[in-house]
């Protein structure tokens, strides 16, 4: 290897982030074109900015539009705390939050996790400032029968989730997530995965105790549950 | 001078490969569904959908939600996280989804797109491909560094044309891709995963072909092809919008 490529390496080696290479605007060939001189503007409207990189960045595919009309198993986001969602933005990007493996065998946050480094630490946080203005959606899918709802709001409310993620699931405390109305298998997975240690980033840890508490079969009566609360209605 | 920028160039690019080599991303540990290596997929819905009659206009109702990675014009990203697919050989992207679809290649990002219960069955990927195939291609793709210019031509012409063609052009019968116009930290991924058999669809002989391939050399070959320029006829005007998603 030559003196150059030695050093070259050595530097890339320093340089790795992960995800960081794929992010290298490799130089395009000269177009040179001087950046048009636009009139002084107001700055857009925060919400209008974090709408926009919604859309731009890949998120809408996924989450759907105003994230609330998520693929597959994925979440959805409308209505969350702020200050959750740009830490799960963060905890995925970097792997300090991780998930169970899809059908295919595929990590499922790693299909989030490797194009976050299209998304700057700006725009993360207007993305999930705006996130937190919108309503969230109805609940979705067909609400499970009034028994089992009946037996999860039972299991609910006997294992104190409300003390974090409020009464139905409807007013969490400060940076926690409302789980009333999210999509039935999203909350399922999400409890398992945290009681199985799985899940471990943020305050998740602090859930694994009373996640214990629950068979998978009540998990499913949770999730069950809180899948039809609606908090569309304010 | 010079040497500052050729180092620059080669540090940057060389993180690319170091990067790509080392996953992409450092994540939880990746359980592979499969190990298995497969080019052409036996009794697999491509073969149906490529004699299916494709429907332009349902493709594109279909190719929306592709958009949001692969962007309104199919130009991907030039930092090479979502390929070009505008103006691929209908054949390839038929290929490609299914394989997606199948197993046969690995994509966490696309996979839940590929799947029937998102866009469809054959007919949503002949319609869709159609599409797809016929979006004028980016002016302006991603490039190399230009540092290795000769070399890489060299390459080329001793390795690839006998499958990609003089310029890049590809094989649509043969499911040779065009990789001309292609964006250069795309071929870069792509192919340090031929090479190391992360691919798994990859054709058996281009794994062959490139093994013995220093990191000198894949960068200098893909920094060539990045500049092969595709058929005029074939590229869309610098700054093009597809009206069709404005």
């Amino acid at each position: 290897m030559t003196a150059p490529f030695r050093a070259a390496l050595l530097a890339a080696s320093l340089m790795i982030v992960p995800g960081m290479a794929a992010a290298q605007q490799a130089p395009a060939a000269p177009a040179a074109q001087p950046a048009p001189q636009a009139a002084p503007q107001a700055a857009p409207a925060p919400q209008a900015e974090g709408r926009k990189l919604f859309m731009g960045k890949t998120c809408v595919a996924c989450h759907g539009r105003d994230g609330s009309k998520a693929i597959q198993m994925y979440p959805n986001i409308a209505g969350l705390d702020a200050a959750y969602a740009l830490r799960q933005m963060d905890e995925i990007a970097s792997g300090e939050r991780l998930s169970g493996n899809d059908a295919r065998g595929y990590p499922r946050t790693q299909s989030m996790k490797d194009i976050m480094h299209l998304v700057s630490a700006e725009e993360r946080k207007a993305i999930a400032d705006w996130l937190s203005t919108l309503t969230p959606p109805k609940p979705a899918g067909q609400p499970a029968d009034a028994e089992r709802v009946a037996k999860g709001k039972d299991l609910y409310d006997a294992n104190e989730c409300a003390a974090c993620h409020g009464p139905d699931g409807k007013e969490p405390q400060a940076e926690m997530p409302a789980v009333g109305g999210q999509k039935r298998e999203y909350i399922a997975l999400q409890i398992k995965e945290i009681r199985d240690g799985i899940r471990k980033n943020g305050m998740s840890e602090s859930m694994v105790p009373f996640a214990q508490k629950l068979s998978d079969e009540q998990v499913d009566l949770v999730a069950d549950y809180l899948a039809q609360v609606d908090r569309s209605a304010k | 001078m010079m040497k500052t920028v050729h180092w620059l160039a080669a540090a940057s690019a060389m993180s690319v490969l170091v990067a790509v080599s080392a996953g992409q991303a450092a994540g939880p540990v990746q359980v592979p569904q499969s190990d298995k290596k497969v080019w052409m997929s036996e009794g697999s819905e491509r073969d149906e959908a490529l004699k299916l009659t494709p429907n332009y206009e349902k493709g594109k109702e279909i190719y929306e939600v592709c958009s949001a990675c692969h962007m309104p014009e199919g130009w991907g990203l030039t930092d090479g996280t979502f390929p070009e697919i505008a103006g691929q050989h209908r054949t390839v992207l038929i290929k490609q989804l299914e394989d997606i679809r199948e197993g046969n290649r690995d994509n966490p990002t696309m996979y839940p797109f590929a799947l029937p219960s998102e866009i469809g069955g054959a007919q949503a990927v002949a319609d869709v491909t159609e599409y797809i195939a016929r979006l004028p291609m980016n002016p302006e793709n991603g490039v190399g560094p230009g540092t290795d210019l000769e070399h890489g031509k060299k390459l080329y012409a001793d390795n690839c044309v006998r499958c990609h063609g003089e310029q890049g052009e590809g094989a649509a019968e043969k499911y040779y891709p065009r990789i001309q116009g292609q964006h250069y930290n795309y071929l870069v991924r792509q192919y340090q995963w031929i090479k190391e058999g992360k691919r798994r669809n990859a054709n058996p002989d281009m794994v062959e072909q490139i093994k013995f391939f220093t990191d000198k050399d894949t960068l200098a070959v893909l920094d060539y092809v990045s500049r092969l320029k595709p058929d005029p006829k074939l590229v869309g005007p610098k700054g093009w919008k597809n009206p069709d998603f404005q």
